[in-house]
C-alpha cells in the first residue's frame, strides 16, 4: 500500500503563503495572551489550590460558588469536570493555606451532605514553590533549546540549527497562543508536552535535514531550493506516515486517557500538527532564506 | 546464511526472556484479587512481591505528596535568649522582608540587626563566641535542625503503618514526604505537622487573670488600634454588637454561669429585660472592650467562636504583650470547640482561653513513653480516649515537686500551644504517671502518642506543597490509561501491517517487544510509572514507529530505482542510519533536561520517554534488520512484502 508516488511539490515557492498563514496564528495567539495579561497559569506556577470533587448527582455549581463566596474567596474558579457531577474548584490564595483546604471540605461536607461529595483530588501549592517550578520550567525548555543548537550545530552547519530553532520557537508559540485561545491552563504537565513538541518537532525537522544534507553532497550542480525541494518530497511520504501513527496515538489518548490528561494531549495533537507543518514550511524556508541571505560567505 | 544470524538471533531471544522474566511480579501481581492480597500480606510475601512489580506513582494508586519546609524564623526565635524589644522589631521586619522577597531568612536578619545595631551574639551567647560566626552558627542550627526534623518525621511515619512511605530531604530546607493510600489527609497532616511540644503549666490565679483582664480593657479603651480590630471584625461578621447579645444571654442553669470573673458584665448583661441590648453592649464596649468579648464557662474563660478574630488581634498588640511579660503570662487556646445552647435555644460554639504561667514547669523531653488507651472506670477520664504518659525520674521529681507545691491549682497540659486539659491538682503525683485527655476519638489519642514517642520536633514545620489524589481517581486513570495505550497501539499495529504487509509484521514484533522491554525496565530500575509516564508510553508507540517508518521508506525508494531486493535493504539500512540517530537524539536532550528539572509525575514521563526512544533506536537498527537478513537470505527472491 502506498499514500504518495514520486511526488514534486514546490514548497519553497509556497513558502510565502506559510509564513502568512503561522504569522496570522501566531498573530491571533498574541492577542489573545495580550489581552489576558500573559499565559494561563496553573496553580503549579502561580500558587493556589485546586479540589475535585465527585457528587453523586449533578453538581450544583450556583450552590458550591456561593459556599465559596461565603468563605471569602472571590477569586475561585468552579467548573465541571469531565461529568457533569465532577467539579474542579481552583482557588487562587497567596496567604496562609494550612487549613483552607479543611474548612472547605468541611463546608462542603456540611452544606451538601446530601449529595455525598467525594474528595478525589486536592493540590495545594505555596505562592513560593509556584515561584520557583515558574523558574525551573522556564530553565528547563530553555536549557534543553540550547542543547539541541549544540548539538545540530555539531552535527550539522549552524545554519540548520537556526532553522531547526526557528520551527521550534514557532511551534512552542503557536501552542501557547491556542492554549490561551482555548483558556486552558498551563500546568506542569503541561510544560512536559511542550519539551515534548520540542524533542518530536525537531525529530520532524531533522529527518528533512539530513535529506538536505545527503543531497547537497550528492547533487553539487542543483541550486539550493531545487535541493531542499527535492529533499521535502523524498521525506514526505514518511513525514505523514510518522504524524499520522502519533496523531492516532494522542488523539486516542485525548479522547479516551480520561480527563486529568485531556490537555496533556491536547497539547500533543497541536504539537504534532504543527510539528509536521513547521519542518516544512518553516524550518526548510529559513534554512533557504539564511542561505540566500549569509550563505555565499560562509563557504 | 541462516548461521549468520543465530548470534543476533539469540542476543533478541535472550533479552526478550529477560524482559519477560522481569515483568513477571508485575504480572503475576495485577491477576491477583483482593483476597489473595490480604492473605499473602499475612504470610509477608506480598511486601516480596510487591517491590519486585512496576511501582505506580501517587497519582496512579491514591495518595499523599507533601513538601514540608521548616519554619526556620521560628526555630531562630526560639533559641534566642534575653528576647528584648529591640530584638523582637528586628525579628518581626527580617521575618516580614525575608516573605516579602522570598529569600532566606537568616542572613536577612543578620543584615537587619546590623542596620540596627542590635548585637544578635548577645543573644545567642551560649552559641557564640565571636560575633563573626553568628551566621555560620545559625546557618548551623537551622541544618541541624532539619536533619532532625527529618528523622523524627521518619520515626512517626514509621510507627504510624503507611506502606513504603518515602521521607526525603529536598535542598537544604524541604522535606517531601509520600504516603500512599491515605483515606484521611487530615489526619496525616497532623501527624507531620505536629511540633509534640508537650509543657504542663501551672494556670494563674483568677484574681491575677482578673485584674490583668481589667488593665487590658483600660489599655485598650479608646484606643485607635481598637478600632481598627472591630472594624475589622465588623467586616467580617457584620456587627459584633448584635450577635454579643444573644451570646450574652445564657441561662445560668444551661451550666453556663457568667461568674464573679466579669461581675459588672453580669449585672448589665443579666438584665434581660432591657430591649435596647444593642445599646448596652455598645457601652460594655466602650468600658471593657476586651472583657466583653469573652464569656464566662465553668469559671475558665470562653470566647464564642466568632470573637476569636478579635481577641487574637488584641492579643497580638504591643501593648497587651508588654502586659502580659510584665506578669510573666502568655495566653493560650484550648483544643477543642465546646457548644453550649444559649437562650433562644441556638447552639453557639466555645474556645476556652486560658490564662498561664510564661514558663512551663516541666516539657515533654522528659516523657518516656506516651499510650492511647481508654480512661479506667474509677478514674475521672472513664471512658474517655486519654494518652498515658511515663517519665524518666528526672520528670518524676519536677512533677512530684510542680504537684506538691500546688494543689489546689489548675495546671494545664499544652501540646502545641493548645491547652488539652486543665486539671485541678488534688494531690502530689510521685511516680510522674500522668494522663492527658480531650481526644476525640482513638485515632487523634493514637496519632499524639505517636508524636510523644517519637519526640518533639525542633521547630514547626509548615505544608508548602501538597498533593492528594484519592485511589478512585487513581483507579480511573489506570484503566482509562491502559485502555488508550491498547487502542493506540492496536491501530498502529493494524495499519503498519496494512501498509507495509510483511516488513509491517516485523515492525509490529519490533513494537511489542520495545514496549515490554521499556516496561521491564521500569520495573527493574524500580522507576515510578505516573500517569504522564503512561502517556510517555503512548508517545513511544507512536514515535518507535518513526525509525521503522524511515527505513521502509528509505528501502522503496531504493527499489524503486532498480536495486536487487538485497542491495536495497543494505543502503536502505546505511542510509537511514544517520537520519535515526540524528533525529532522535535530540527527542532524548529533551527527556535528559526534564529528568534533571521536572519533579514527581514529569520525571515518570521524562524516564519512559527516554528509555522508550533509546531502545526503540536500538529496536530499528538491531532487531529488525536481524529479520530483513533472514526474509533476503535466500538468493532467489526477487520481491519484497514492503
Amino acid at each position: 500500500m502506498k499514500f504518495l508516488g514520486q511526488t514534486n511539490i514546490d514548497f519553497l515557492g509556497m513558502r510565502r503563503y506559510g509564513f502568512v498563514i503561522s504569522g496570522a496564528i501566531i498573530l491571533a495567539g498574541l492577542i489573545s495572551l495580550l489581552l489576558q495579561g500573559g499565559p494561563k497559569l496553573g496553580i503549579d506556577f502561580e500558587g493556589g489550590t485546586l479540589v475535585q470533587i465527585r457528587f453523586n448527582e449533578d453538581a450544583k455549581l450556583p450552590e458550591l460558588r456561593r459556599i465559596l463566596r461565603n468563605m471569602g474567596f472571590e477569586k475561585s474558579d468552579v467548573q465541571t469536570f469531565g461529568a457533569p457531577n465532577e467539579v474542579l474548584i481552583r482557588i487562587k490564595i497567596s496567604q496562609d493555606t494550612e487549613t483552607l483546604v479543611e474548612n472547605l471540605e468541611n463546608a462542603i461536607l456540611e452544606e451538601l451532605p446530601r449529595e455525598s461529595p467525594e474528595f478525589r483530588r486536592v493540590e495545594t501549592v505555596g505562592p513560593k514553590i509556584g515561584m520557583e517550578l515558574r523558574g525551573k520550567a522556564f530553565f528547563a525548555i530553555l536549557t534543553a533549546m540550547i542543547g539541541i543548537l549544540i548539538y545540530i550545530s555539531i552535527r550539522f552547519e549552524f545554519k540548520f540549527a537556526i532553522g531547526a530553532i526557528a520551527a521550534l520557537v514557532h511551534d512552542v508559540i503557536i501552542t501557547l497562543g491556542i492554549f490561551s485561545i482555548m483558556d486552558y491552563e498551563i500546568s506542569l504537565a503541561i510544560v512536559a508536552a511542550f519539551l515534548t513538541i520540542v524533542g518530536y518537532s525537531l525529530n520532524d525537522t531533522i529527518v528533512v535535514f539530513d535529506r538536505i544534507r545527503e543531497n547537497i553532497k550528492r547533487l553539487k550542480q542543483e541550486s539550493y531550493n531545487t535541493i531542499i525541494n527535492r529533499s521535502i518530497n523524498q521525506s514526505l511520504s514518511r513525514t505523514i506516515i510518522t504524524s499520522t501513527t502519533t496523531f492516532v496515538v494522542v488523539f486516542t489518548l485525548y479522547v479516551a486517557g480520561g480527563e486529568v490528561i485531556k490537555y496533556f494531549a491536547f497539547a500533543m495533537i497541536i504539537g504534532v500538527i504543527v510539528g509536521t507543518y513547521s519542518s516544512i514550511f518553516i524550518a526548510s524556508p529559513v534554512l533557504v532564506l539564511w542561505h540566500e541571505r549569509f550563505g555565499e560567505k560562509q563557504r | 546464511m541462516f548461521a549468520k544470524n543465530t548470534p543476533r538471533l539469540l542476543i533478541i531471544g535472550v533479552i526478550l526472556l529477560w524482559a519477560i522474566y522481569a515483568l513477571f511480579p508485575t504480572i503475576e501481581y495485577s491477576l491477583l484479587s483482593d483476597e489473595e492480597k490480604a492473605m499473602m500480606k499475612e504470610d509477608g510475601s506480598l511486601a516480596d512481591l510487591e517491590s519486585k512489580i512496576i511501582r505506580q506513582g501517587l497519582d496512579l494508586k491514591g495518595g499523599m505528596h507533601i513538601v514540608l519546609e521548616v519554619d526556620i524564623p521560628t526555630l531562630i526565635e526560639n533559641i534566642a535568649n534575653n528576647k528584648n524589644d529591640l530584638f523582637n522589631e528586628v525579628f518581626n521586619s527580617a521575618k516580614e522582608k525575608s516573605i516579602e522577597m522570598g529569600q532566606d531568612f537568616i542572613p536577612i536578619f543578620i543584615r537587619e540587626a546590623a542596620d540596627r545595631n542590635l548585637r544578635l551574639s548577645r543573644h545567642y551567647i551560649d552559641l557564640v563566641n565571636d560575633s563573626k560566626d553568628i551566621e555560620s552558627v545559625l546557618q548551623d542550627q537551622a541544618t541541624d535542625a532539619i536533619d532532625r526534623a527529618l528523622e523524627i518525621l521518619q520515626n512517626r511515619i514509621d510507627q504510624f503503618g503507611v506502606s513504603e512511605p518515602i521521607i526525603q530531604k529536598q535542598g537544604d530546607r524541604r522535606i517531601i514526604v509520600e504516603l500512599a493510600g491515605i483515606d484521611d489527609p487530615e489526619r496525616a497532616r497532623g501527624l507531620l505537622q505536629s511540633t509534640a511540644l508537650l509543657e504542663f503549666v501551672l494556670i494563674k490565679d483568677p484574681e491575677i487573670t482578673q485584674n490583668l483582664l481589667t488593665r487590658i480593657d483600660n489599655v485598650l479603651k479608646g484606643s485607635e488600634e481598637l478600632e481598627d480590630v472591630l472594624g475589622q471584625a465588623d467586616q467580617v461578621e457584620e456587627t459584633e454588637y448584635t450577635t454579643e447579645v444573644t451570646e450574652s444571654r445564657i441561662a445560668d442553669e444551661q451550666e453556663i454561669s457568667l461568674s464573679e470573673l466579669f461581675g459588672e458584665v453580669e449585672v448589665s448583661l443579666g438584665d434581660e429585660s432591657d430591649a435596647s441590648g444593642v445599646l448596652v453592649d455598645r457601652q460594655l464596649f466602650e468600658k471593657r472592650p476586651f472583657s466583653a468579648l469573652l464569656r464566662n464557662i465553668r469559671g475558665d474563660i470562653g470566647v464564642p467562636e466568632r470573637n476569636i478574630y478579635a481577641v487574637n488581634k488584641i492579643l497580638k498588640m504591643v501593648k497587651v504583650q508588654s502586659l502580659l511579660a510584665t506578669g510573666d503570662s502568655r495566653f493560650a487556646w484550648g483544643n477543642s470547640k465546646e457548644t453550649f445552647p444559649t437562650v433562644e435555644g441556638r447552639e453557639e460554639s466555645f474556645y476556652r482561653l486560658y490564662h498561664l504561667e510564661a514558663e512551663a514547669g516541666l516539657t515533654g523531653g522528659v516523657i518516656t513513653e506516651a499510650k492511647a488507651t481508654i480512661g479506667g472506670t474509677e478514674s475521672q477520664a472513664a471512658g474517655q480516649f486519654v494518652v498515658s504518659l511515663g517519665m524518666n525520674s528526672e520528670g518524676a521529681k519536677t512533677w512530684s515537686r510542680l504537684t506538691g507545691a500546688n494543689i489546689g491549682r489548675k495546671v494545664a497540659i499544652v501540646l502545641d500551644k493548645k491547652v488539652h486539659m486543665a486539671p485541678v491538682i488534688r494531690s502530689k503525683i510521685t511516680q510522674g504517671q500522668t494522663t492527658v485527655e480531650g481526644f476525640a476519638n482513638m485515632d487523634e489519642a493514637k496519632d499524639i502518642a505517636i508524636v510523644l514517642r517519637a519526640g518533639a520536633l525542633p521547630a514547626p514545620v509548615n505544608i508548602i506543597e501538597e498533593r492528594t489524589i484519592g485511589p478512585s481517581l487513581g483507579h480511573d486513570s489506570i484503566e482509562k490509561g491502559t485502555r488508550s495505550i491498547l487502542i493506540g497501539f492496536a491501530l498502529v499495529l493494524i495499519f503498519m501491517v496494512v501498509y507495509y504487509r510483511k516488513a509491517g509484521l516485523i515492525a509490529d514484533f519490533a513494537l511489542i517487544w520495545n514496549i515490554l522491554l521499556v516496561l521491564a525496565i521500569l520495573a527493574t530500575l524500580k522507576a515510578t510509572l505516573t500517569l504522564p509516564g503512561i502517556a510517555g508510553l503512548i508517545l513511544t508507540v507512536g514515535m518507535a514507529v518513526d525509525a521503522n517508518v524511515i527505513i521502509f521508506e528509505r528501502i522503496r525508494e531504493e527499489l524503486l530505482k532498480g536495486k536487487t531486493v538485497r542491495a536495497a535493504v543494505d543502503s536502505g539500512y546505511a542510509r537511514a542510519l544517520t537520519t535515526i540517530i540524528d533525529a532522535n537524539v535530540t527527542t532524548i536532550i529533551a527527556a535528559l533536561v526534564l529528568m534533571q528539572f521536572g519533579t514527581g509525575p514529569v520525571k515518570g514521563f521524562a524516564i519512559v520517554l527516554f528509555w522508550g526512544v533509546t531502545i526503540s533506536m536500538f529496536t530499528a537498527i538491531f532487531l529488525t534488520r536481524t529479520f530483513f537478513n533472514m526474509m533476503t537470505a535466500r538468493r532467489t527472491l526477487t520481491t519484497l512484502s514492503i
